[in-house]
C-alpha cells in the first residue's frame, strides 16, 4: 500500500479561505478551465477513468483541509482514493436508496451545507425542479459539485444513457471525459497491473474550446503524473481503439 | 397550565388522570374533563415569587433568581452562619412554607431543597426532593449523586441543546455517569463546547466555566428617569435599550453574560438589587424579562412607595461565547466545525447507519481493507482511525481498484474455446481467459495477470474462504478485478 505523499510539516492549519477557487494537484491544472475547482461549480466525471479522476481533482483541496462527502456512491473505493492521495480522515460517505431522486437531492443539498466538496452518482432520473434546486444551493454554499453517472458497475441499479444522467452532463459547467490509453504492466498473465496512461478531455458551458490532457492515473508510482514525466517504458498492454 | 394550546406543567393529579406535558388542550380535557386550566404567565408567577424571595434574601443576600420558582443560594455564609448545610436547607424550607401560607395561596405548590457542588447539581437535587425533605449532598459528593440520573436533565437544567442530548442517547450515553466517564478533551473534540459543558455538571463540577471574568465597573449600563416611572412597562422599554447594548458590547468581544445584577431604585430611595442566572447566557430578551419580573414583584410586594428613576445593569459573570471558534496549531477548523454540523444532520437525515467514515482494518479481499464505520460512534476528529493494520500476506498491492463491489456479481470467464476457465487447487490457471461475459454482455479480453490465490481462514470451516483473483485488462480499456470462488467466477472491483 502507497503512503499518501503529505509532508508532514505542511501548515495546513484550518480550512482554504473562502476563495473563490480549490487548488488541485499540479498535474490536473490543464484539465480544469482556470487551473482549479472554482465555487459554485458542477464537474461531471464520466469514462473508465471517471472516479479515479474525480478522486484526484479532489484530493489537494481536501489535504489542505477541506472536506468531502461521497453521496450514494456505494462501491466507492477509499483504497484507491487514498493511494492516489485523499485524505480519508476528512471523507465521509452518505448512502442513498438507489433511484430515489428525493432523498439524493435532499442528502445532497444537507452534504453541500457544511461541506466544500460533494462526490456524487447522480440517479438515472432526476426531474429538473429537483437538480435546479440542488445546483441553488450548490450556488449559495459555494461548494464544488462533482457528479458521477449513475451506473459505475455491473449490476448496481440504473441505465447508461439514461435521459437523467445526460442531462446532468449536458448541463455541467465543465465535463471530463476520460478514456483509456493504455494499461501497464500485464502481459500474458505475467505481471500485474502498474500504471494507466489516461486521456482526459475537457469540454462544458464554461470551456470556451475542449481540451485534451495526458494523465498517468495513476502512474506506476502511484502519483497522478503529466505523460511527460514517464520513466523508461516496459511491457505495456495497449487497448484496442473502442 | 397551557401555553400555545399545548400543556406546559400539570398537577400530579391531572397526571394520574391522563394529562401530559406538550399534550394539546383538547387532548388534555378530554383525558380529564375536570380540569382547570391556568394560562402560562411568567409575570404572574413573578408576582407570587416575589415574597419568597425577599424572605430568603434576609437570610442569604447573595441569591440568584434564574426564573419564577427556582432560586439558587450560595452556601458557605448561611450556613456556617446557621452551623451546617442540613440546618440552612431545612430552614430554608421552613422559610418557604411559612411565606405560602401567609400568602394565603390555595394553589396547591410543590417544593424542593438541594444542596450540592454547583448550581446545576444542586437544582438537580433540588428537584428530585419535591414533596420531600431537603437533600444534602456532602462537599465533594455530586458525582456520585448526578451519576444514575438521566442525561436529560443536561437539558432541563444545564440547558444544553436538545440535539445535544438526542445524539448522546443514541450513542447509549444514557446517564451522566456515563457521559461523566467519557475523558473530557473526546467530549469537547466530539461535541464542542456545550459538551464540555455538559461533561462538567455531569462531573458534579461547577459548571461555571473558568473563563468566568468579572467585568470591570463600567460595564455597567444604567437609565436615570428624568421624571418618576410609575409603571412597568416604560421601564421595561429603557430595559431593552440598555439590554441590547450590553448584549452587543460583550457579544461584540465573543462573550456573553451568565449573570446579571439588576438594581431599581425609586425616587424615596428604596432599592430593589437582584442577581439573575442564567447558565447558557441571557440575550436582551432574557434581561429585560427578568427586569419585568424583579419589578412586577416589587411592586405587587408593595415595596416601592415612589416611581423608579434609575435602572441599571451590571454584568457580574460573563464567559465566552459557545461560537467561538478554536484556532489552535493542527486542531479544528471552521471546516472541521461545519462538516461535524453538516455530518450530524446527515445522520439525521439518513439514519446513522447510512453516514460513514473510512476506518482501516487488515484484510486480503478488497472488501475487507477499509471498513466504513458509522460517523454518529466515531471521533471525526481523530485523524488517522486504524484497527490493526498489519501487512496482510496475499494482498494484492497498489493500484487499488477505484469502484468495488458490494456484492459480488457472478460472471463467466471462458477460454479461446468458449470454455470455463478454471484455477486449480495450486493457483495453476486452466487456460488463458478470453472473454469476460458480465451483465450479459461479452468483453474481449486483451490482457490479464494471475491468479493470486487466498486461502482465507482454513481452520474455520464456515469462514473458511479460497479464492483465486485474476485482472483482466478488456479491449475497451477497462480493467476489472474478478475471482474464482467454488468453481464460479465473481466480479469484485473494476479499475476505475
Amino acid at each position: 500500500m502507497i503512503t499518501p505523499r503529505v509532508n508532514e510539516l505542511d501548515v495546513s492549519v484550518g480550512a482554504p479561505e473562502r476563495a473563490e477557487r480549490l487548488p488541485v494537484l499540479g498535474p490536473l491544472r490543464s484539465v480544469l478551465p482556470d487551473g482549479a475547482l472554482t465555487r459554485g461549480r458542477t464537474v461531471h466525471c464520466h469514462g473508465p477513468a471517471a472516479v479515479s479522476l474525480a478522486v484526484a481533482v479532489s484530493s489537494r483541496a481536501v489535504r489542505d483541509g477541506a472536506w468531502l462527502a461521497v453521496v450514494g456512491v456505494p462501491t466507492f473505493g477509499p483504497d484507491a482514493a487514498a493511494e492516489l492521495g485523499l485524505e480519508l480522515s476528512r471523507t465521509v460517505a452518505v448512502e442513498v436508496p438507489p433511484e430515489r431522486p428525493r432523498e439524493w437531492a435532499e442528502r445532497v443539498a444537507a452534504a453541500l451545507d457544511g461541506l466544500d466538496l460533494v462526490l456524487t452518482a447522480v440517479p438515472s432520473r432526476v426531474p429538473d425542479g429537483l437538480l435546479r434546486s440542488v445546483r441553488q444551493r450548490l450556488r449559495t454554499r459555494g461548494g464544488v459539485l462533482l457528479t458521477l453517472p449513475s451506473t459505475l458497475a455491473p449490476g448496481v441499479h440504473g441505465v447508461i444513457g439514461s435521459p437523467g444522467a445526460s442531462r446532468v452532463a449536458e448541463t455541467a459547467d465543465v465535463r471530463l471525459a476520460t478514456a483509456t490509453g493504455a494499461w501497464r504492466g500485464v502481459d500474458g498473465g505475467a505481471g500485474r497491473l502498474l500504471g494507466r496512461l489516461v486521456n482526459v478531455t475537457t469540454e462544458g458551458r464554461r470551456v470556451p474550446r475542449p481540451v485534451r490532457t495526458d494523465l498517468w492515473l495513476p502512474g506506476p508510482d502511484g502519483a497522478v503524473r503529466t505523460v511527460h514525466t514517464v520513466h523508461a517504458p516496459v511491457a505495456v498492454a495497449r487497448a484496442a481503439s473502442a | 397550565m397551557v401555553r400555545s394550546e399545548r400543556v406546559l406543567a400539570r398537577t400530579p393529579m391531572a397526571a394520574r388522570a391522563g394529562v401530559v406535558v406538550g399534550q394539546r388542550r383538547r387532548d388534555a380535557q378530554r383525558a380529564c374533563p375536570d380540569l382547570v386550566l391556568v394560562p402560562h404567565d411568567p409575570d404572574r408567577d413573578a408576582r407570587a415569587f416575589e415574597p419568597l424571595v425577599r424572605a430568603v434574601a434576609a437570610l442569604a443576600p447573595l441569591l440568584e433568581v434564574v426564573e419564577p420558582g427556582w432560586l439558587l443560594v450560595p452556601t458557605r455564609g448561611p450556613s456556617r452562619y446557621l452551623g451546617g448545610d442540613a440546618a440552612l436547607a431545612d430552614r430554608l424550607l421552613g422559610l418557604t412554607r411559612t411565606v405560602l401560607d401567609d400568602a394565603g395561596s390555595t394553589d396547591p405548590v410543590r417544593l424542593g431543597v438541594g444542596v450540592a457542588d454547583g448550581r446545576a447539581a444542586a437544582t438537580i437535587v433540588a428537584r428530585r426532593s419535591v414533596d420531600g425533605p431537603p437533600t444534602v449532598i456532602p462537599p465533594g459528593g455530586s458525582a456520585d449523586a448526578l451519576a444514575p440520573r438521566s442525561v436529560r436533565w443536561l437539558a432541563e437544567v444545564g440547558d444544553a441543546p436538545p440535539d445535544l442530548v438526542q445524539v448522546l442517547v443514541r450513542l447509549g450515553i444514557r446517564d451522566l455517569g456515563a457521559l461523566a466517564a467519557l475523558p473530557a478533551p473526546d467530549v469537547l473534540a466530539r461535541f464542542g463546547t456545550p459538551g464540555l459543558h455538559a461533561h462538567r455538571l455531569a462531573s458534579g463540577r461547577d459548571p461555571r466555566p473558568p473563563e468566568v471574568t468579572e467585568p470591570s465597573p463600567d460595564r455597567c449600563i444604567e437609565q436615570v428617569f428624568t421624571e418618576p416611572v410609575l409603571h412597568v412597562t416604560p421601564v421595561a422599554f429603557a430595559a431593552k435599550h440598555l439590554a441590547d447594548q450590553l448584549v452587543d458590547t460583550l457579544a461584540g468581544e465573543g462573550r456573553v453574560c451568565t449573570r446579571v445584577v439588576v438594581v431599581l431604585e425609586t425616587e424615596h430611595g428604596e432599592r430593589s438589587e437582584r442577581a439573575w442566572y442564567r447558565d447558557a447566557g441571557l440575550t436582551a430578551a432574557a434581561m429585560v424579562e427578568r427586569v419585568r419580573w424583579q419589578l412586577d414583584g416589587w411592586l405587587s410586594d408593595g415595596g416601592p412607595t415612589a416611581g423608579v428613576v434609575l435602572l441599571r445593569l451590571a454584568p457580574t459573570e460573563v464567559r465566552a461565547d459557545d461560537g467561538e471558534q478554536i484556532r489552535l496549531w493542527g486542531g479544528r477548523s471552521r471546516a472541521d466545525d461545519d462538516a461535524q454540523r453538516a455530518v450530524t444532520r446527515l445522520i439525521g437525515l439518513a439514519g446513522p447507519d447510512a453516514v460513514t467514515v473510512p476506518e482501516r482494518v487488515g484484510g486480503r479481499l478488497h472488501a475487507d481493507r477499509v471498513r466504513w464505520t458509522p460517523a454518529a460512534t466515531t471521533d471525526l476528529d481523530v485523524a488517522d482511525r486504524r484497527r490493526s493494520d498489519g501487512p496482510w500476506i496475499g494482498a494484492l498491492p497498489a493500484p487499488s481498484p477505484a469502484t468495488v463491489a458490494v456484492d459480488p456479481v457472478e460472471v463467466s470467464l471462458v477460454d479461446v474455446a468458449g470454455d470455463p476457465v478454471l484455477v486449480g487447487g495450486r493457483g495453476e490457471i486452466s487456460a488463458a481467459p478470453a472473454t469476460l461475459v458480465i451483465d450479459g454482455r461479452p468483453h474481449e479480453v486483451s490482457a490479464w495477470a494471475g491468479p493470486w490465490p487466498v486461502d482465507q481462514v482454513w481452520w474455520d470451516a464456515d469462514r473458511h474462504r479460497r479464492l483465486a483473483r485474476v485482472q483482466l485488462v478488456t479491449t475497451d480499456g477497462t480493467a476489472w478485478l474478478v475471482a474464482c470462488e467454488h468453481r464460479r467466477w465473481w466480479w469484485l472491483a473494476t479499475y476505475t
